[in-house]
């Protein structure tokens, strides 16, 4: 026999990835089901990703969902595929307003990253200080 | 000869997706992770160019390949899981990274629409820049409910987030950015997923406080922007 007969018995690490897919999957079809049963304007994946969320803050351990969730979001750039291959029919669009899309993707995109890091870095800074003065203080 | 093959075998175009990304992600392996050769940009030419060689169109080739599309939810689902794993993080820093979130979450969309609008774009493409520095799977989603076009708004927040990674160590070299937690969380917050990858280069604390910025963005602008477009529009 090629195969071994402990494989039956102990679940793989390929078998252990699979396990967890149906889960994300069911959360998601939960999430698209509360959109349209509240008519919410929140993509459902996003509700389906809050559930997941709160049932991983109760849980005590989660070790095999993370190896899985890893293992599929290793390829998430696969799943942008169908999407993104669609910006061919909109070259009108792009031709249309160029400018305009070049400005906010790379000029306001590297202002607000200049932003967000001095302003995260001067926060940062303030708490340390703020912690200092108290410990000073008692 | 190869156009009447893939329209009568859609699977087919499922096949050559799978090719194409596989091939992708081995250029991008071989050029040292060289930002140019990112796989989902190199794939989606490579997709575009064979569809246009073989005189396929989007429609035929994106029902083809619906089952991937339909993981892409199933993806957004699984991010749960790292922003739960990375959520202890927040704890040590509370008030700075819930006030520089919630601040950057408003000021982003704001300048990215304005800058637009200033040069007179249109409508739809307006909107379409609204989402462009959340995670891809999250601007999809935020793409379709406020009627911008989501293979643009994929585009865009491709592009948003290797613009972040190419200029993150210059930007924090000029500006003297030297905590990897204001440097993780920066790209984050405005390069999601792309820059999260280059930060964790840099160092794994500041790739954890990307991958957590990351996470918290994606899920506040994605619940929050559809409610603020309807109300504006």
């Amino acid at each position: 026999m090629v195969i071994d007969a402990a494989d039956d018995v102990k679940p793989t690490a390929t078998m252990k990835f699979l396990i967890y897919i149906p889960l994300f999957i069911v959360f998601q079809l939960i999430g698209n089901w509360l959109k349209v049963f509240w008519d919410l304007p929140i993509p459902g994946a996003t509700i389906g990703m809050s559930l997941l969320l709160l049932l991983l803050f109760i849980i005590p351990s989660n070790k095999g969902i993370t190896a899985s969730a890893q293992k599929l979001l290793l390829h998430l750039p696969l799943f942008f595929i169908p999407a993104g291959v669609g910006i061919m029919n909109y070259t009108e669009v792009l031709k249309q307003d160029g400018l305009a899309l070049f400005a906010s993707v790379f000029g306001a995109t590297i202002l607000c990253f200049i932003l967000a890091a001095l302003f995260t870095q001067r926060l940062l800074k303030s708490e340390d200080d703020a912690d200092k003065f108290c410990e000073s203080e008692t | 000869m190869i156009h009447n093959l893939l329209q009568d075998y859609p699977a087919l175009l499922l096949v050559l997706t799978i090719i194409i990304y596989t091939v992708s992600l081995y250029i991008y392996q071989r050029s040292n992770k060289n930002v140019l050769l990112l796989p989902v940009v190199s794939a989606i030419a490579l997709v575009i160019s064979a569809l246009l060689v073989f005189d396929i169109d989007y429609g035929t080739y994106f029902e083809s390949v619906e089952a991937i599309h339909f993981l892409l939810g199933t993806a957004t689902v699984a991010l749960a899981v790292p922003l739960r794993n990375n959520f202890h993080l927040i704890r040590e820093h509370a008030l700075p990274l819930t006030i520089s979130l919630s601040v950057m979450a408003i000021i982003t969309p704001v300048l990215s629409v304005l800058s637009a609008w200033i040069l007179g774009a249109d409508t739809a493409v307006l909107l379409s820049l609204a989402p462009k520095s959340i995670s891809t799977p999250f601007a999809i989603g935020v793409a379709e409910e406020i009627g911008a076009y989501p293979p643009l708004v994929a585009a865009i927040v491709i592009v948003t987030g290797a613009v972040v990674a190419v200029v993150s160590s210059s930007v924090f070299k000029v500006f003297s950015i030297d905590n990897p937690i204001a440097q993780g969380f920066s790209m984050g917050l405005v390069g999601h997923g792309i820059a999260t990858a280059t930060a964790f280069e840099m160092s794994v604390k500041t790739g954890a406080f990307s991958a957590l910025a990351m996470g918290l963005m994606g899920l506040s602008t994605s619940t929050l922007l559809p409610y603020f477009v309807a109300w504006l529009v």
